[in-house]
């Protein structure tokens, strides 16, 4: 899957599922920036792992990797 | 559920080691009734002059509140002034300010009354509020000024030569601690050598990781609660004339987060140099913002402008135009000065009123007031230093809800928490109430290993949980990026106002039971003043 499907499928979820407006930009902060709180943000890990293939570790992941939808399509293509 | 399982144990066992922790900062009594030594301080006593001897036992400014029956006619001196108790059926209270040296109460019968003896009991010895203090005074405060000043200078024909300003940045906050403690400063410089050389080289070992954390929380504690005489250097922001508080707890947390980076494999081509100057950035040491290693190597200007010392000025004079002027004339004093609204509160037995309401709004808006003047300094000397330091509030006044209030709010903290404690916990127990309760849990206890401090989280996280659950159950928002101002959210900015004034009783208050006095009368104020207004 390539960088640009990423973002579609990410925005996809983030419009559908967590409600978020379709004129969401792929580098507006979400998590950071109060779009979405702890148990949106639980849903929307949880289907990155089920969608992606691969779970997330704590210590590995920075909150900056996942609060866009550039940074999370860019740290999910680098682990697909 | 068995996260939360887990969290709430950690919990209650960390509340009960709180509870019967002793108390440390209490002082000591002596009770001296005409001339024999009583080895009860709080038996009944009765004679013709009693002599009440509190001994400090840490290095800090305390207000007491001494609770006790007398006899009516008896007379009250402080260090020798007379003193007046405030009394309501039988019951007084007096408020004494204990700094170093010790306070002597003495309670002795009225001849003019015609009574030989006076009756005495106390009942409570309370700490009220304590801060600490340095043994910075006015002429270091000046040369610390002028060192400052002279660095500033130099600065601006040496900010282009990357490697000399950096060192000189460095050399003169290592000289400023070393001047002021040069058992720390060793000690400081060689941990930091070490997490330099280990965080950089090691490739994502938990045990560096651990051993880095763990070294720095166990400086943190060892300075804050294993040294007393050491612990006043490094007190949170207080009262400005006095103290240059070099803010120990800052760097360490700004180590941590360093060494978070490291380990995720960010930041490990940064030199030693600007590691150090990072970390004791002179600008930001005593007390924030707590900026980021990489925030902080975008932030150096190119060079230094005009328009940079304009702005750097400026800040510095908004700074302390709000600290002197708004914090600690017009706040300060009048709430907690001597003889202020909250020895009027404590001393008439804290009931509630209107006067309980004034008191924790005004503690909201001078620690608002003073902790933000700290920032404006810190941020206008940063830019005449050459660096552009983040911003630390925005507008928390306006804050509509309590998740609002925490992203308008001491950012840069709020930022270290969300990276370091809310998300990866986040990560490890997908468990959306844990990790908000835990957050304020651990900044509750960075501010003070203290039940006042516990019940503060308790007060913060639950009502983050609450929100979150309150919004899960009115179903998924849409349009969450609009943020117009609605009825609900103008309703919403005075309800958090008044909500994080009444965890103010908690943060200003020492004595767990006084604060929980306190806060149930605030509440009780709220619900009982428009029936006060209207009747």
């Amino acid at each position: 899957m390539d960088d640009n499907q990423i973002r579609i499928t990410l925005r996809d979820y983030l419009i559908k599922e967590v409600g978020l407006e379709d004129s969401l930009a792929d580098d507006q902060s979400i998590f950071v920036g109060g779009l979405l709180d702890s148990m949106d943000f639980v849903g929307l890990i949880c289907f990155i792992e089920e969608r992606f293939g691969f779970q997330l570790s704590p210590l590995e992941v920075a909150v900056e990797d996942v609060d866009t939808v550039s940074s999370m399509a860019q740290m999910i293509s680098t682990r697909c | 559920m068995r996260h939360s399982l887990i969290a709430a144990a950690l919990f209650a066992a960390t509340a009960m080691l709180l509870a019967f922790m002793p108390e440390v900062s209490a002082p000591r009594l002596e009770l001296t009734v005409d001339g024999t030594r009583y080895a009860d301080t709080r038996a009944p006593a009765q004679g013709a002059e009693l002599t009440l001897l509190i001994r400090p036992t840490v290095a800090k400014e305390q207000r007491l509140d001494l609770g006790f029956t007398a006899s009516p006619s008896a007379r009250f001196y402080v260090d020798a002034a007379p003193a007046t108790p405030t009394c309501a059926q039988g019951h007084c209270h007096l408020i004494v300010m204990a700094n170093d040296s010790d306070v002597r109460v003495v309670v002795a019968a009225s001849h003019t009354a015609g009574d030989a003896t006076v009756d005495f009991r106390l009942d409570a010895l309370r700490v009220i509020k304590q801060r600490s203090t340095t043994p910075l005074d006015h002429s270091t405060w000046w040369f610390a000024a002028i060192a400052f000043a002279l660095v500033a200078i130099a600065l601006q024909w040496l900010h282009r030569r990357r490697a000399l300003s950096q060192w000189l940045l460095v050399g003169s906050a290592a000289a400023m601690l070393l001047w002021l403690q040069p058992a720390f400063s060793v000690l400081l410089a060689v941990f930091l050598v070490m997490s330099h050389y280990l965080g950089t080289r090691g490739h994502g070992s938990r045990l560096i990781l651990w051993s880095g954390i763990g070294a720095a929380v166990a400086i943190l504690l060892g300075f804050k609660y294993g040294a007393p005489a050491l612990v006043s250097l490094f007190a949170n922001p207080g009262r400005f004339p006095l103290a240059l508080p070099l803010g120990l707890s800052y760097f360490l947390i700004r180590l941590i987060d360093t060494q978070m980076r490291w380990f995720r494999g960010e930041c490990k081509d940064v030199s030693l140099r600007e590691y150090l100057c990072y970390v004791v950035f002179p600008s930001t040491l005593p007390a924030g913002p707590i900026h980021t290693l990489p925030g902080f190597i975008e932030g150096r200007l190119e060079r230094i402008t005009a328009d940079d010392r304009r702005y750097g000025i400026t800040r510095m004079t908004l700074g302390l135009l709000k600290k002197f002027v708004i914090a600690d004339s017009l706040l300060y004093t009048p709430l907690f000065g001597a003889g202020g609204l909250l020895d009027g509160v404590v001393a008439a037995g804290v009931h509630p009123g209107i006067d309980v309401v004034v008191l924790l709004c005004g503690a909201f808006l001078f620690v608002y007031a003073d902790f933000s003047a700290y920032s404006d300094l810190a941020i206008g000397a940063g830019r005449l230093l050459g660096y552009r330091i983040p911003e630390n509030f925005d507008w928390p006044v306006l804050a509509t809800n309590i998740r609002d209030y925490w992203r308008r709010w001491h950012m840069t903290l709020s930022g270290w928490c969300m990276r370091n404690i809310y998300f990866p916990l986040l990560l490890k127990t997908r468990n959306p109430y844990v990790a908000p309760f835990a957050v304020m849990t651990a900044v509750g206890l960075w501010h003070a290993l203290s039940l006042s401090w516990l019940a503060w989280a308790v007060h913060h996280g639950g009502a983050i949980m609450a929100q979150n659950l309150w919004e899960q159950r009115r179903g998924r928002r849409k349009q969450r990026q609009r943020a117009e101002l609605t009825w609900g959210r103008a309703l919403g900015i005075p309800a958090t106002i008044l909500f994080v004034a009444a965890g103010h009783a908690f943060a200003q208050i020492h004595d767990f039971g006084l604060a929980t006095q306190l806060y149930g009368a605030f509440w009780q104020s709220l619900v009982e003043l428009p029936f006060t207004l209207v009747g």
